[in-house]
C-alpha cells in the first residue's frame, strides 16, 4: 500500500511518497520519497499567505513529478492521496488541495485529508520508535504539549498565545537574520556564541506558556542593549532560547508526570533545535526517561507525515469523501479520532 | 539533607517531607533545581516559586480559608515548612462505605465549593486542583483543606478561575465515575459564596465546550 | 527552663527558655539591654505577646537559621528573636513592643545553644523574679495587644486559629 502526502499549511511545501508493506505485522514501511520546497521571503520579513500560496502553485506539480521519479512510481501504484486539511495558512493550504483533489480524480483514487500536527507525532513515532509519549510539537504556529489518551491526542498545555517558533522567528527579523535556511535555525547558531543571560519574563501558568511577554520584552529593549554594547546579538539569542525553552522543557515534564511517561517525543519545526533537544534530555535523564527526536528531513514540515498519517488512517477504513475535502485553519489536534491506536 | 525527615511525596518539581519543626510534626516542601535550566534563570524561578506559593497559602489564611499555616520559608534552600494536617484527601475518602452516600458527598461537596468560592474572590488560582489536594482534616470531623498550591498563582481573570473549575472537574470525572452530581453540588456552593460566580461559571461552558482551549490558528 | 532541639538545624544547639514572672529589675535589665551590656547574652521578651510555645520556638529557629547564613535584621541573635517575633518590618518598633519595658513584670528569657545548666544559672542570677512553668503563659496574655499588633482578624477567635494567624505573620514577614 502506497500513500501520496501533499503539504503546504505555512512556507514549505512538501510531497512524500511512503509505503506500508502489509504482508507483515506490522507493516513494514518504507519512504519513497520525501522532498521539499521552501518560499523564503527576504530578511527582515515574514510569510505573507498570498505569495506563499503562490509560492506553492508554481512548484507544486514539479516536486510530484520528482517525488514520483524518485520513488520510481506511477499513478496506478498509488492507493490514497494525502494532503493537509489544516490547521494552517488558508492560501497555501487550498492551494495544495486543489492539487489533491484534481490527482484524485485524474487517477480515480480516495482522498484523505490529515491533520498537520497528526501527522508530525505519528511521523515521529514512525521514525524514533517511541511507543506512548508526551509530545512536545514546536513549530512556528503551534506549541502544544500531547499525550495520547483513549483514541484522541490530547492537549494538556498550550501557548496562551504566539508560538514558540513565532516568537524565535520574530526576534531573527529584529535583528535581520536571514530567512534562509529558517530564521529559528539562525538564531540557534548565532546562540552558540552567546553566554550572558538577560532576565527576560518567564510565563509559565500550570501546563501552559505565553511567549508574547518575552518577545514584546526583548523586542522593545534589543535596540539600546546593543548600541551600547552590554549584550551582543548572540547573547540576545542565547538568552531567549534558555528562557523560552526552559518554559517549554517545564510544562513537558509536568505533563510527564501527570500522566506518568518516561518518554518524550519532540515534533515539529523548532524540533530540530539541538539545544531545546539538549535540555530535555537532561531533564529526562533526572526522570530516568529519554527524548526522541527526529533530524530535520522529518521534524521541519514535509510530505511524507502527512503520507504517514494519512495511510494510517486509511487503513482502518477512513477516506475523505471529495465535497468535505475543504481546508480548515482552524483544527485542533484532539478533534482527530486516532481509530488506528489501542 | 532534612533532619529526621521522611520523604511522603515526590514531584516533578518538589520533595515534600514530613518532618519535625519546633515540636510539631511538620510539612517540609522542597524545591529542587533543574539541571537543564540556566542556573542563574534556574535560581530565579525556584526562589520566587518558593515565595509565590507562600504567599498564595498566606493570602487564604488571611481570608479564612483552611490552608497549611506557613511556619517558616527558606528560600536560600528553596524550602517551605508547613502545617501538617492529619486526615485523609477526598479522592481516598470518596472510595470509603461513608463517602459513597448521598449525605456524605453533599456535605464534602458544599464545604469544596465554598472553600474554591472564598479562594477565587481573593483571586488565587489554585491550578492543580484534584481530589488529591483537598484534604478532610481529622480534628474538625472532616473540613475540606486546600493544600499543594505549588502551581498556584494571583489572578483576576475569570477566565484562570473558569480553568481553575475545569480542570477540578476533569479530575473528579476521571477518577471518580458518577459524581456529576456531587460536582454539581460543588459549583453550586461555588456560585452561592463566590463574588463574580455567575461569570466565572458561565465561561466555564465556554472552557467546556471548546475542551480547555480555543482553537490555534495553525 | 525548658530546652528544645532546633531540627532543621540540628548543629547550633537547643533553644532554651525561661519563664519569669514578679520580675522586680525590669529597669536595670532595659538598662543592660539599652548599653549592649556584654553580660546580657540571652533575649528577653515580654509575656504578654505570647500564645504559645510553638510562636517563640519558630521565632527563635528562623533567628538560627539567619544567623547561620548571616542574615540577621539586628545586631544579635537574641534581639533578632525579639525582632522576628513582630509582624513588623520596622526593628525600633519591633523590639519596643515584644522586649522588655521599665514596666515589664513578667518576661521569657530565650537563648539559643549552650550549656543548659549555665544558661538556667544565668538567667536566674540577671532576672530578679520567679521562675514559673510555662503553663502559666496563658495568665499573662493580653489579647487586645494581640490582635492589635498581629492584625488579627476579628472573626478569629479561637486559640488555634489565633496561633496560626500569628505563626503565618511570622512566617511570611520577610518573603517577598
Amino acid at each position: 500500500m502506497i500513500a501520496l502526502g501533499l503539504e503546504g499549511s505555512a512556507n514549505k511545501l512538501g510531497v512524500g511518497l511512503i509505503r506500508h508493506d502489509m504482508t507483515t505485522t506490522p507493516p513494514t514501511v518504507t519512504i519513497l520519497a520525501n522532498i521539499r520546497h521552501t518560499y523564503h521571503p527576504p530578511p527582515g520579513e515574514g510569510f505573507l499567505p498570498k505569495d506563499t500560496a503562490q509560492h506553492h502553485r508554481s512548484h507544486i506539480l514539479q516536486l510530484v513529478k520528482d517525488a514520483m521519479a524518485e520513488g520510481n512510481i506511477t499513478p496506478k501504484d498509488i492507493s490514497v492521496i494525502c494532503f493537509t486539511k489544516g490547521p494552517g495558512m488558508g492560501g497555501p493550504l487550498t492551494s495544495v488541495a486543489t492539487v489533491a483533489r484534481t490527482l484524485a480524480l485524474m487517477w480515480n483514487k480516495e482522498l484523505v485529508g490529515v491533520n498537520h500536527c497528526v501527522g508530525h507525532i505519528e511521523m515521529g513515532r514512525q521514525i524514533t520508535g517511541a511507543e506512548n509519549p508526551v509530545v512536545l510539537y514546536v513549530s512556528g504556529g503551534n506549541t502544544q504539549v500531547i499525550a495520547y489518551a483513549e483514541k484522541r491526542y490530547r492537549i494538556f498545555g498550550e501557548a496562551l498565545d504566539i508560538a514558540v517558533g513565532n516568537c524565535l522567528d520574530r526576534f531573527a527579523r529584529v535583528l535581520n537574520l536571514p530567512n534562509d535556511p529558517a530564521p529559528g535555525y539562525n538564531i540557534e547558531q548565532l546562540a552558540k556564541k552567546g553566554s550572558k543571560l538577560l532576565d527576560l519574563p518567564y510565563t509559565v501558568k500550570g501546563m501552559d506558556v505565553s511567549f508574547s511577554g518575552v518577545l514584546t520584552y526583548i523586542e522593545t529593549n534589543a535596540p539600546a542593549l546593543l548600541a551600547s554594547g552590554e549584550y551582543t546579538a548572540a547573547d540576545l539569542c542565547f538568552s531567549l532560547q534558555e528562557t523560552v525553552f526552559a518554559m517549554l522543557v517545564e510544562t513537558t515534564e509536568r505533563a510527564m508526570a501527570h500522566i506518568g511517561s518516561r518518554e518524550v517525543l519532540i515534533v515539529g519545526g523548532v524540533g530540530c533545535n539541538k539545544r531545546l533537544q539538549e535540555m530535555m534530555d537532561q531533564m529526562a535523564s533526572q526522570r530516568d526517561g529519554k527524548v526522541f527526536a527526529t533530524d530535520e528531513r522529518f521534524c521541519i514540515d514535509n510530505g511524507i507525515m502527512i503520507a504517514q498519517a494519512g495511510i494510517l488512517a486509511y487503513q482502518t477504513g477512513y477516506t475523505t469523501p471529495l465535497e468535505k475535502t475543504w481546508c480548515t485553519q482552524r483544527f485542533r489536534t484532539d478533534e482527530v479520532f486516532v481509530a488506528w491506536r489501542e | 539533607m532534612i533532619y529526621n525527615a521522611q520523604l511522603i511525596k515526590q514531584g516533578a518539581e518538589a520533595k515534600v517531607y514530613l518532618a519535625p519543626f519546633c515540636q510539631r510534626q511538620a510539612i517540609i516542601k522542597e524545591r529542587f533545581t533543574k539541571a537543564y535550566r540556566h542556573p542563574t534563570l534556574d535560581k530565579k524561578l525556584t526562589s520566587r516559586r518558593v515565595v509565590q506559593e507562600a504567599r498564595c497559602l498566606s493570602r487564604c489564611q488571611r481570608a479564612r480559608i483552611d490552608t497549611p499555616t506557613v511556619y517558616m520559608v527558606d528560600t536560600e534552600n528553596y524550602l517551605i515548612y508547613m502545617e501538617y494536617i492529619e486526615g485523609c484527601s477526598v479522592r481516598e475518602y470518596l472510595v470509603t462505605p461513608e463517602g459513597q452516600t448521598e449525605a456524605a458527598q453533599t456535605k464534602v461537596a458544599q464545604d469544596i465549593g465554598r472553600a474554591l468560592g472564598l479562594m477565587h474572590n481573593i483571586d488565587v488560582v489554585h491550578g492543580d486542583l484534584t481530589t488529591s489536594n483537598l484534604l478532610m482534616r481529622n480534628e474538625t470531623g472532616g473540613s475540606v483543606v486546600l493544600i499543594d498550591f505549588g502551581l498556584s498563582y494571583v489572578s483576576q481573570l475569570i477566565e484562570d478561575k473558569a480553568v481553575d473549575l475545569y480542570v477540578l472537574e476533569r479530575a473528579f470525572s476521571s477518577t471518580h465515575p458518577n459524581t456529576e452530581v456531587m460536582f454539581e453540588q460543588i459549583l453550586k456552593a461555588y456560585g452561592e459564596s463566590g463574588k463574580a460566580s455567575k461569570q466565572i461559571l458561565k465561561k466555564l461552558e465556554d472552557v467546556r465546550m471548546r475542551g480547555r482551549k480555543r482553537s490555534m490558528l495553525g | 527552663m525548658e530546652s528544645y532541639p532546633i531540627d532543621s538545624l540540628p548543629t547550633s544547639g537547643d533553644i532554651h527558655m525561661a519563664c519569669f514572672t514578679a520580675v522586680k529589675n525590669a529597669p536595670d535589665l532595659k538598662e543592660k539591654l539599652q548599653n549592649q551590656d556584654k553580660s546580657l547574652t540571652f533575649a528577653m521578651v515580654e509575656s504578654n505577646l505570647i500564645m504559645d510555645v510553638f510562636q517563640l520556638l519558630v521565632a527563635a529557629t528562623k533567628a538560627a537559621h539567619d544567623n547561620k547564613t548571616g542574615k540577621l535584621a539586628t545586631q544579635t541573635v537574641s534581639s533578632e528573636i525579639i525582632y522576628n517575633l513582630s509582624p513588623s518590618k520596622n526593628i525600633a518598633e519591633s523590639l519596643k513592643r515584644f522586649g522588655i519595658k521599665e514596666d515589664t513584670t513578667s518576661l521569657i528569657a530565650v537563648k539559643i545553644g549552650g550549656n543548659p545548666d549555665e544558661i538556667m544559672e544565668e538567667m536566674s542570677r540577671t532576672v530578679s523574679g520567679n521562675l514559673v512553668s510555662f503553663s502559666k503563659l496563658d495568665q499573662e496574655r493580653d489579647m487586645t495587644k494581640l490582635r492589635q499588633y498581629y492584625k488579627i482578624d476579628p472573626k478569629v477567635t479561637e486559640d488555634k486559629e489565633i496561633l496560626n494567624w500569628i505563626i503565618g505573620a511570622i512566617a511570611m514577614k520577610n518573603v517577598q
